[in-house]
């Protein structure tokens, strides 16, 4: 069997993942200038969100991932209304702070709830996996992979074909051209966080189904979807989707090349050397530091 | 000497004696206190006087703190030796890495030092020489002062960082610092090499925070990578900057004996809400409160 | 002799080309005066001889040493004081407090307190010495960046628009104050100007920028005559109501 194919196989259908659980991290990051530390913790209230409809409803995660989108769609804009719309007038970095202790409130408020058991959504179809040629498939994985793919699509459709969408876009670009436009940046900034915890939490429903959680990991998926924003850069959508891949083959060949404890700082590394070399990221339209 | 900073003085010096009267208890929450308080003195230096965030500054807690174990285990140095050995190393690497570090501002200079933080964590639990995940276990203190000796290395940190932050406050030193604060190319303009001055900054910042990293080391006897690399300690420290007043001498002592007194009382009672509790302190801390209890123009 | 050289200095700002090989010199106790519409590059100009931009290429000499690379801390030792179109204070110090910096670290002077009043009572702020700088009025924080400057004891004095948005009866104090400066304590300066008639009776010689490019230099009476800055200038009004 050839472990190179299966290695990139597999980087291929966690890339995917990757991509659509930072693309809600970026979006927020580029258009609010906020850095989300709780980030990793919407996810995981994604997760036991489906996990609770799995158990006491009998939804399949994949089905209730509408369901997800819109819980975090309202839930993100109750937190911009409530916290970082006045947060916001503060220094950039009591934004970063203030996000923090949203996310030791989320986690501990989850530990609460559901203990620091880890809990897993165990789907029928979870086991299965099948061979392509000589390379082992696992069902799940491709079926995230999938939708992940397109999720991250029409997200991408969202931002380049409506108008709405391009609003976004511009308020990213130039807060106040856009406003000179006509654009209203604070209905925008509401709809962005909207948007960005919605995609949050679905990719909560995929997360799910992957793996185990418990109510402290969204702290490694925060540190997760800022390295792909850092590798990948910020201000495009392809940003983010080449930041979660290249994070994907990292964790996936360090891990396996140099062990599993490595990965991490094999991935953070390579960020500190993208800082120095190519500070936009691979593909990235916006200097991550550009806002001095 | 402004009024508070006298009765912080007074307030430190008479806290010497008070393990005569202390039960372990209040010894060791006491202890707590000053580990944070010194911690928050420390952030004072980088934050309130210089104008930089450095919320991944636990980096250096931890850098301190592994090269005093280290240095006592595998060297078999004295733990004072060690702890002024191991607070050193954390300053130097925090003066090396500082003029391509503080070439970022707000939260992207603060993000990226926490990056440093937690790839320094990786690392650790990786390398042989660090005890990997397993950490490492340092010898137990039994000196004549017993426990007490922690209260008092604490205590005594607290007072130099104190002091620091004094003759900051008042020289001129202190005002390269403040020009950087207040505008960095303005400061230039006037004369103050503001890489080598933000450097040094950073560096005295660090070898404080590698001190009480060190001190602590010892005091829990046991350290691994979460819980010297612990962001949590991080949050605490720039809340209890705020909560006192960023950039004042008094600040720090007031908003650490506040926020560690509070979430100890509240841990004992309610072990299960502390974190809870914690995050909303948080929230309400910088929501409610963000230049702090002090302003620093009053100094 | 010249005090300051500048030859052939380039910059560029990704694709925006602002400075297209100026060259320009100042002789010892000259008061030379740029002009040139919005965005000609004056401040870029002032920035690179104060050394706050690097220029992509071209070379920058005081007092005979060639000080390109130079950082602005230590053009500021060697006596060149600027001040800033927008103000940079130090907004939450004193006025005393941001005399007393460059004081210290720039002019190697014992700051001591007459020295500072004496700065202060010079540009007229011996009222608000307390005070800080973020309460001062616009033409106060303008005085204060100058007392910020001549503490420097600079040989050189960069100026970015010290009359922008002041009232004519400041404009007047402030243009005597520099006449002043100049005759008593000679010290040459370079000063950006939109207020011609301030300029008028303060410059020994003009140049005029356009787009990144000198295209005069003599008397100011000669200049309002001049064909090509008539052009540029009156260019420059047609592009903006276009
Ligand atoms: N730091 C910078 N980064 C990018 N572009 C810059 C920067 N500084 C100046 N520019 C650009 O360079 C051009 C010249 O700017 P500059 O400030 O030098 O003009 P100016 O002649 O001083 O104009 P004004 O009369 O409005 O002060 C402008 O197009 C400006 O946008
Ligand atoms: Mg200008």
């Amino acid at each position: 069997m050839d472990t190179g194919l299966q290695l990139l196989i597999e980087s291929l259908l966690l890339g995917g993942f990757y991509s659509f659980m930072a693309v809600g991290f970026a979006l927020i990051w580029g258009v609010l200038n906020i850095l989300n530390l709780a980030y990793g913790s919407y996810i995981i209230l994604g997760a036991y969100l489906s996990l609770f409809l799995f158990r006491y409803a009998g939804l399949d995660p994949i089905l209730s991932i509408p369901v997800s989108f819109a819980t975090g769609f309202l839930f993100g804009i109750l937190v911009q209304k409530l916290i970082f719309n006045r947060a916001m007038k503060l220094e950039p970095f009591m934004v970063l702070i203030i996000s923090f202790g949203l996310d030791v409130l989320i986690s501990n408020a989850l530990n609460l709830l559901f203990k620091a058991d880890v809990r897993s959504i165990n789907v029928s179809y979870g086991g299965d996996s099948f061979l392509l040629g000589e390379v082992i498939i696992s069902k799940v994985k491709l079926l995230v992979f999938v939708l992940s793919l397109l999720l991250t699509f029409a997200l991408y459709l969202f931002l380049n074909r409506t108008w709405t969408g391009k609003a976004i876009r511009a308020v990213a670009l130039d807060r106040d051209g856009a406003m000179l436009v006509g654009i209203n940046p604070s209905q925008i900034f509401l709809i962005t966080a909207g948007l960005g915890t919605a995609i949050s939490f679905s990719s909560g429903n995929l997360y799910g189904i992957l793996q185990g959680f418990t109510p402290f990991d969204g702290g490694l998926l925060t540190v997760k979807v800022f390295l792909i924003s850092i590798l990948g850069g910020l201000g495009r959508i392809e940003s983010a989707v080449a930041g979660g891949f290249l994070l994907a083959f990292i964790e996936i060949f360090s891990s396996f090349y140099m062990g599993e404890g490595w990965k991490l700082f094999v991935a953070l590394a390579v960020m500190v050397g993208v800082l120095i070399f190519r500070p936009r990221g691979l593909l990235g339209s916006k200097y991550y530091g550009e806002a001095q | 000497m402004e009024k508070l900073s006298k009765l912080v003085l007074v307030l430190t010096l008479l806290m010497y004696p008070l393990p005569l009267i202390l039960s372990g208890y209040w010894e060791r929450v006491l202890a707590s206190v000053f580990m944070l308080t010194s911690l928050t003195y420390a952030q004072n230096v980088l934050l309130g006087y210089t104008g930089y965030p450095a919320f991944g500054a636990i980096a250096f807690f931890g850098v301190g703190g592994y090269a005093t174990a280290i240095l006592m285990i595998k060297a078999g140095l004295p733990f004072g030796v060690a702890l002024i050995v191991g607070g050193l190393v954390a300053s130097l690497l925090a003066f090396a890495i500082a003029p391509a570090l503080m070439r970022l501002k707000s939260h992207y200079f603060a993000i990226t030092t926490l990056a440093l933080q937690i790839a320094l964590a990786e690392l650790f639990a990786n390398l042989d020489i660090t005890g990997g995940a397993y950490g490492i276990n340092l010898p137990i203190y039994r000196g004549f002062l017993g426990t007490q000796i922690f209260y008092h290395i604490f205590l005594s940190i607290l007072l130099g960082s104190f002091l620091v932050n004094l003759f900051i406050e008042k020289s001129r030193f202190g005002y390269a610092l403040k020009a950087i604060r207040e505008d960095e190319i303005a400061a230039e303009s006037s004369g103050v090499n503001t890489v080598l001055f933000k450097s040094v900054a950073f560096g005295i910042m660090a070898f404080i925070t590698g001190l009480v990293g060190g001190t602590y080391a010892y005091w829990i006897t046991y350290i691994d990578p979460e819980s010297m690399f612990d962001p949590l300690l991080s949050v605490k420290m720039f809340v209890a900057l705020l909560f006192g007043g960023v950039g004042t001498v008094a600040g720090p002592f007031i908003g650490a004996f506040s926020l560690e007194l509070v979430s100890e009382l509240v841990w004992s009672k309610f072990v299960e809400l502390h974190g809870v509790v914690l995050g909303v302190i948080i929230l309400l801390v910088i929501l409610l409160l963000p230049g702090g209890v002090l302003k620093s123009r009053s100094g | 002799m010249s005090l300051l050289v500048a030859q052939e200095i380039y910059k560029s700002f990704g694709g925006n080309k602002v400075l297209q090989g100026v060259s320009l010199e100042v002789s010892q106790g000259e008061t030379l005066g740029i002009v040139g519409p919005n965005g000609s590059g004056k401040t870029t100009l002032i920035n690179v001889l104060s050394g706050v931009i690097k220029p992509d290429s071209g070379v920058v000499v005081f007092g005979g040493r060639d000080i390109t690379h130079w950082r602005p801390h230590r053009r500021a030792k060697l006596g060149i004081g600027r001040t800033y179109q927008i103000t940079r204070l130090f907004a939450n110090l004193t006025a005393i407090e941001n005399v007393m910096i460059p004081l210290h670290y720039g002019s190697r002077q014992e700051a001591s307190q007459e020295r500072i009043e004496e700065i202060l009572q010079m540009v007229g702020l011996s009222h608000k010495k307390e005070n800080y700088a973020s309460d001062l009025s616009l033409a106060q924080r303008k005085r204060l960046e100058l007392a910020r400057a001549l503490a420097l004891n600079p040989k050189l004095l960069l100026l970015d628009e010290v009359f922008a948005g002041l009232n004519p009866v400041a404009v007047q104090e402030i243009v005597s104050l520099i006449q002043e400066l100049k005759n008593k304590l000679g010290i040459t300066i370079v000063i950006v100007e939109h207020v011609l008639k301030a300029l008028s009776q303060l410059a020994d010689r003009v140049v005029v920028l356009a787009e990144g490019r000198l295209i005069f230099e003599g008397k100011y009476e000669d200049m309002v005559k001049d064909k090509e800055v008539i052009k540029a200038y009156l260019g420059e009004r047609y592009g903006a109501s276009a």
